[in-house]
């Protein structure tokens, strides 16, 4: 049997740990393969990899002011940034020319870029990272690639000119720039676009599908103790907000708040995910529940003073740091959580958290240059690990739920039947017993009646033939009297005896020929009566009885030539009572032989079945006796 | 008994079905006197024997005083009539020519029994039966005489009521019990149809 206590008890899944470890390490080695091997530059000889920066703002190369800029190398990361500018001109000369006019069909690549570009070869207009008015299109994560022809290349003097746009003066700056044949940059361009671009997207697509269905699953369930599914759905559709900043080139927004959006995300993103862990894990601390949100609303407030230096100033140095902290306080948790519990559940997500702060670790290093900066950017990646982990534990856990409110169910179903059928069988015994009580009792009461009535016959007949003047006449009479009773109580006991006038039939064929030797002529008046509620054969014999008795008074001392037996409804007090009257015509009860031992009798009777008896006697008229049945007595 | 008797005289007596059905066939005789519990089966067998070697004689069977439900059953399947064991001798020859010339026996019990059972036949307009037999329902008449009977009323008193003569009634009482052992056999038609033995 089920205890309904274990049902609230959070669930307990079985997992095999080697199977999750090992697809953790598959994850890990085939995200670094594949992030390393789409991670590709083109070869060195094509960069390009010194230019002139012009600080104009000028549309066209034409316009740009001769021989006025400042050398800088590529990628240059620096200038704009030293001159407070957000828009600019490079002018990279092409020095080897020889090795691009064999080729048809040619290529800038521009591998890494925060703003946008527009690129000119010569005065030759080659295109666009998007759009270059403000708002200006941003490509945070976008590689870009631009075609030209060699017939587009003067014999000498020839330059690309790029003209920047960016939001701030330190996000304008400008990478590597490498020209080469199509053959060569297209597919290094395709790679990195796949690595930086559609798996991104794909990502976000899986984030806000986990996210929506997590929701659905809460939206299922609905119950308080099982929140974290709205808060996991909720901390996915946040972080799918932020990873939209890095494929988003055109931002609905101002970009300011945009800016905002997309810091105040990602930390919503971690809080959300704290709360989560809190409620999956079903022990934590109130209190630092509630610090964390308040503290996380209170942090967010700054956000609301628009500007975009203070928000990109506050969001990556004052609110990250918190955010980081609550990281931090939540890798602690699920570490304590685990250690305390042994509950694997928390021990794999906190595995996933960990290989993502593996994957910062590496994406730190390579900006600061320890790893070699050209190394790929894998953090995002790390996001579809925890999706997967967190989703497939979260699905478990529902299934697991479903599956046990159906064996409840199932368990109850059980119960149910198991009581009904106990009740059932209870409910036989019961029954059973009841009616070996009535058997019991109706046997006593058949004994009580053979004893009484043929017993007390028999025994007379015994005394009768003790006298010696006793004729067989006489024996025979008594003999036949015993006969005659022991017919009655055959007669009650049968069960179509229950209705009266059938008693009164079966009684008539019994004594009729008593009557006849008698002398006395018998006149029936039967007619129906209502039907009496329990008219078992108790109270048969005893109706038999008191006829009998009245029948053989009348035969032995009223003198009587007449008898009349009538029976016929009577409305007594709104109800119908059945009366049946026994009538003669003889002495009237001070006959000379009266018997006050047969009268006791009958009313003693009549009393027992709950019928009135009445005894009217005119002298020299005769008796009547009458006995009356009213229905539910 | 019978050697007193002008009318009737004795021709065998038996305690047994094998013996009795022996001797039956070598008599076969006009009235045969049958007790239902035999030691070595149901007397009904002996009222079956005598109608599938079309005997002459009328079985008439002897009864205790409490199986008036087994007469029924008894008549249903042929016999003429039935005697009370505890009757005088008197009676007893009486009731034998009575039956004997046509008359049938009855009592307020059997009278009751038979309005039961016809009132469980099925009637025509129950989907579940095909056909029925309007020669196996009681008419309204022996409706009524059976109520009487049932009431305790005698047929003589019966036939004054309803302004009858005594032999009409008679005719009913066996037309009733014609009816009911036919409709017994037509009923395990019926339980056969719907067993779908048939």
């Amino acid at each position: 049997m089920l205890d309904p206590k274990d049902l609230l008890s959070p669930v307990q899944e079985t997992h095999k740990l080697h199977l999750w470890l090992g697809c953790y390490f598959a994850f890990i080695v085939i995200a670094v393969f594949a992030s390393y091997y789409l991670n590709v530059l083109p070869p060195p000889n094509s960069a390009l990899d010194s230019a002139s920066y012009i600080a104009s703002t000028v549309n066209h190369p034409s316009e740009l002011p001769k021989n006025r800029g400042k050398w800088v190398s590529l990628p240059d990361m620096q200038t704009a940034k030293q001159l407070d500018r957000t828009e600019g001109w490079y002018k990279l000369p092409i020095a080897d020319v020889e090795g691009l006019v064999d080729n048809k069909s040619l290529g800038l690549y521009v591998p890494t870029l925060n703003s946008n570009i527009e690129v000119f070869l010569n005065d030759r207009w080659l295109g666009n990272g998007g759009r270059m008015q403000e708002p200006v299109d941003r490509n945070f994560n976008n590689p870009l690639i631009f075609n030209f022809s060699h017939l587009d290349l003067a014999k000498e003097n020839n330059a690309f000119y790029i003209h920047i746009k960016g939001l701030l003066p330190r996000w304008t700056y400008l990478s590597e720039v490498y020209a080469a044949p199509q053959s060569v940059l297209r597919p290094v361009y395709e790679k990195q676009k796949l690595l930086r671009v559609n798996l991104i997207i794909f990502t976000t697509i899986a984030l806000v599908f986990t996210s929506l269905f997590t929701a659905f699953l809460w939206l299922l369930r609905r119950q308080r103790s099982e929140s974290y599914y709205l808060w996991y759905s909720v901390a996915e559709m946040l972080w799918a907000i932020h990873d939209a900043n890095l494929f988003i080139k055109r931002v609905p927004f101002p970009d300011t708040i945009w800016e905002s959006l997309v810091t105040l995300t990602i930390g919503w993103s971690i809080l959300c995910f704290m709360l989560f862990i809190h409620r999956y894990t079903g022990q934590f601390n109130a209190r630092t529940d509630r610090w964390i949100l308040r503290a996380g609303v209170v942090l967010s407030l700054p956000f609301a003073y628009q500007e975009l230096e203070w928000v990109v100033f506050y969001g990556y140095q004052v609110w990250l740091f918190f955010i980081l902290g609550v990281g931090a306080y939540g890798g602690v948790f699920m570490l304590r959580h685990y250690m305390k519990t042994k509950d694997k559940n928390v021990l794999f997500m906190l595995l996933a958290c960990l290989v993502m702060i593996a994957f910062g670790v590496h994406d730190l290093l390579a900006t600061q240059a320890i790893l070699p900066p050209s190394s790929p950017y894998i953090m995002s990646i790390s996001a579809l690990l925890i999706i997967l982990v967190i989703s497939s534990l979260l699905i478990r856990r529902f299934v697991a739920s479903l599956d046990i409110v159906e064996d409840y169910n199932e368990s109850l179903k059980r119960q149910v039947l198991e009581k009904s059928e106990q009740l059932q069988q209870e409910y036989q015994k019961g029954q059973q017993l009841r009616k070996q009580q009535i058997l019991s009792l109706e046997r006593e009461r058949i004994m009580r009646d053979i004893h009484d009535g043929i017993g007390g016959q028999l025994i007379t007949t015994l005394a009768v033939l003790d006298n010696s003047d006793t004729t067989m006449l006489q024996v025979k009479e008594s003999l036949q009297i015993a006969l005659q009773d022991l017919r009655m109580v055959i007669d009650s006991l049968d069960g179509d005896s229950q209705e009266i006038t059938v008693i009164l039939g079966t009684l008539r064929m019994r004594l009729g020929g008593l009557l006849e030797q008698a002398n006395i002529e018998l006149i029936w008046c039967v007619d129906d009566l209502p039907m009496l509620a329990e008219f078992g054969p108790e109270k048969s014999l005893n109706t038999m009885r008191i006829i009998q008795e009245a029948i053989a008074n009348v035969i032995k001392h009223s003198g009587a030539t007449k008898l009349a037996i009538s029976a016929y409804p009577e409305l007594i007090d709104d109800t119908r009572a059945a009366v049946i009257t026994i009538e003669d015509n003889g002495y009237g009860i001070f006959g000379p032989r009266q018997n006050g031992r047969g009268m006791v009798n009958m009313k003693g009777r009549a009393q027992k079945i709950g019928a009135d008896l009445s005894i009217i006697a005119t002298a020299a008229q005769g008796t009547q006796v009458k006995l009356t049945f009213l229905p539910g007595r | 008994m019978l050697d007193s008797s002008q009318y009737l005289s004795f021709s065998f007596a038996s305690t047994n079905i094998l013996d009795g059905l022996q001797k039956l066939k070598q008599y076969a005789p006009d009235v045969l006197l049958l007790d239902l519990g035999l030691p070595d089966g149901s007397g009904i067998d002996a009222i079956h024997y005598v109608n599938d070697n079309a005997l002459p004689t009328g079985v008439i069977i002897l009864s205790a005083f409490d199986d008036e439900k087994h007469v029924v059953e008894a008549i249903s399947a042929g016999a003429v009539g039935y005697l009370l064991k505890a009757e005088t001798h008197q009676s007893i020859e009486t009731s034998i020519l009575q039956m004997l010339s046509g008359g049938s026996p009855i009592s307020p019990k059997i009278a009751r029994d038979l309005l039961g059972y016809f009132r469980q036949i099925p009637s025509g307009s129950d989907p579940q039966v095909e056909t029925v037999d309007e020669g196996i329902r009681l008419t309204k008449r022996e409706k009524e005489i059976l109520t009487k009977i049932a009431k305790g009323f005698t047929c003589k008193e019966i036939s004054e009521m309803e302004c009858l003569s005594y032999h009409t009634i008679a005719t009913h009482v066996r037309n009733i019990y014609k009816k009911l052992s036919v409709s017994s056999r037509a009923g395990a038609v019926f339980e056969a149809y719907n067993l779908r033995l048939i």
